[in-house]
């Protein structure tokens, strides 16, 4: 499937709702009430209401706002796995958003008093169900792309008996500290300042989040450890005993993992703070490793050597 | 940064993780500003004492190689020339294990450096900046 294909497999269904639902808003608004329903509680009944225009012109604004995204995202990771996912998440949102926004303007037609409309609870399961369907149709009409291939394991650094090696270095991600240290700012001045509760949430967030925007990846006699700079756990740690080979790969966060952080693929994982050179380690498990941070090939070349030591004492 | 140290060879530890460090910063695998893992973190990594790795931090910190700050560990100095004293450190080493070799006394090491000194022009240009 090529790219301008997969991305406008995201596009249009977006397009369908707001299309829909702006030409049904539009088509009925002189039958609709001043004010509509546009929140409804589990009973069914109207709780919470919003003058026509407004529903109109936000209900089209989530529409495109979202549609836009997901339609970026998915031709931003390009041939990639994460398209196929990201495709499949962004129609299964259309779908998810668009039904109850259109059953909102046909349950207020007709009516004097917005408060009359009822919803029943049985659609969410219908939208949900709907969701969930139409994502998985775009997962297979989207098509597995092509695996990745195995990248060749670096060459193994050959240690002396008895010697002691380690490497260790860090990576730290401008892109998520200032985010999560703004974030973390603003939470800090609303808890000072204002409301001490509404401000806790966006500060324990904002730290939470500039904890893991630095780790440091450690080789050593130990195996694998990736953690936190400032936190000793959760960290990830893979033993000698466990690795086959490491190697150095390139990924792309968006392309091959579907975003940063802490990431799990079908046989895949990966510690990414930014695209380009990582550490790429496979288990015995089956399972690949991938820890973006410079100098991978060293990295590589040394756990290759530790592991070739630790199996050979083992045997 | 890699580390590699034997514990059997007649150099100290710490000197020996000392030149790991100092080897890094010469060929430009360790830049300016980077920041290498803590004492306490070598210690646990390489199987040694966290005093040894100390002292190798601290030959470092007395060549001028590398900062080391409270609550921020040992960082790679932002200085200008830092590889170049990094090579430089790494040639007097080789000179005096050089002359260890010959049987050469620290006297006649010194009065050979004293010499060259004294008839080498001085000079301060860019040279000293990369």
């Amino acid at each position: 499937m090529t790219g301008f294909r997969r991305s406008a497999l995201t596009a249009v269904p977006f397009l369908a709702a707001t299309v829909a639902y702006a030409g049904l808003f539009l088509w009925s608004y002189d039958r609709l009430p001043e004010r509509i329903a546009t929140r409804f509680s589990a009973d069914g009944a109207a709780d919470d209401y919003m003058s026509r225009a407004a529903a109109l012109w936000l209900g089209c604004a989530v529409l495109v706002g979202l549609g836009l995204l997901f339609t970026v995202l998915t031709s931003a990771a390009g041939k990639s796995t994460g398209a196929r996912l990201n495709a499949a998440v962004g129609v299964g949102t259309a779908v998810t958003l668009g039904y109850p926004l259109i059953l909102t303007v046909l349950v207020n037609r007709d009516i004097q008093d917005p408060a009359a409309a009822e919803l029943p609870l049985w659609h969410v399961a219908v939208l949900l169900t709907g969701g969930v369907a139409a994502g998985a149709l775009a997962w297979r009409l989207m098509g597995a792309g092509p695996h990745p291939e195995p990248s060749p394991p670096a060459p193994s650094l050959p240690l002396a008996e008895g010697e002691a090696a380690a490497w260790s270095r860090t990576v730290v991600s401008r892109a998520l500290l200032f985010p999560a240290g703004a974030v973390a700012a603003v939470g800090a001045f609303t808890a000072v300042s204002g409301n001490r509760w509404a401000g806790l949430l966006p500060l324990v967030l904002g730290l939470a989040c500039s904890a893991f925007a630095g780790v440091r990846v450690t080789v050593d006699r130990r195996g694998l450890t990736v953690a936190s700079t400032v936190l000793p756990r959760p960290r990830l740690a893979l033993p000698l005993g466990s690795i086959v080979d490491a190697g150095s790969v390139q990924v792309s966060a968006m392309g091959d993992f579907g975003g940063w952080g802490y990431r799990i693929r079908p046989g895949r994982r990966g510690v990414l703070l930014r695209s380009g050179e990582a550490l790429s380690v496979r288990t015995s498990g089956g399972r690949e490793y991938v820890v973006t941070v410079d100098d991978s090939t060293t990295a590589a070349a040394l756990l290759n050597g530790l592991a070739d030591r630790h199996a050979r004492k083992s045997d | 940064m890699l580390f590699r140290v034997l514990p059997g060879s007649p150099v100290p530890l710490g000197e020996q993780i000392a030149a790991c460090v100092r080897g890094a910063i010469a060929d430009g695998t360790a830049t300016p500003g980077e920041r290498l893992p803590s004492a306490r973190e070598v210690a646990d990594s390489l199987g040694v004492n966290v005093h040894t790795v100390l002292r190798g931090y601290q030959r470092l910190r007395d060549e001028g190689l590398i900062e080391l700050r409270r609550g921020r560990g040992a960082v790679i100095t932002s200085a200008p020339g830092g590889a170049g004293r990094a090579r430089l450190t790494e040639a007097v080493h080789g000179l005096v294990s050089q002359a260890r070799e010959l049987g050469l006394t620290d006297q006649e090491v010194l009065t050979l450096v004293d010499n060259v000194l004294g008839s080498a022009p001085v000079t301060t240009g860019p040279d000293r900046d990369d």
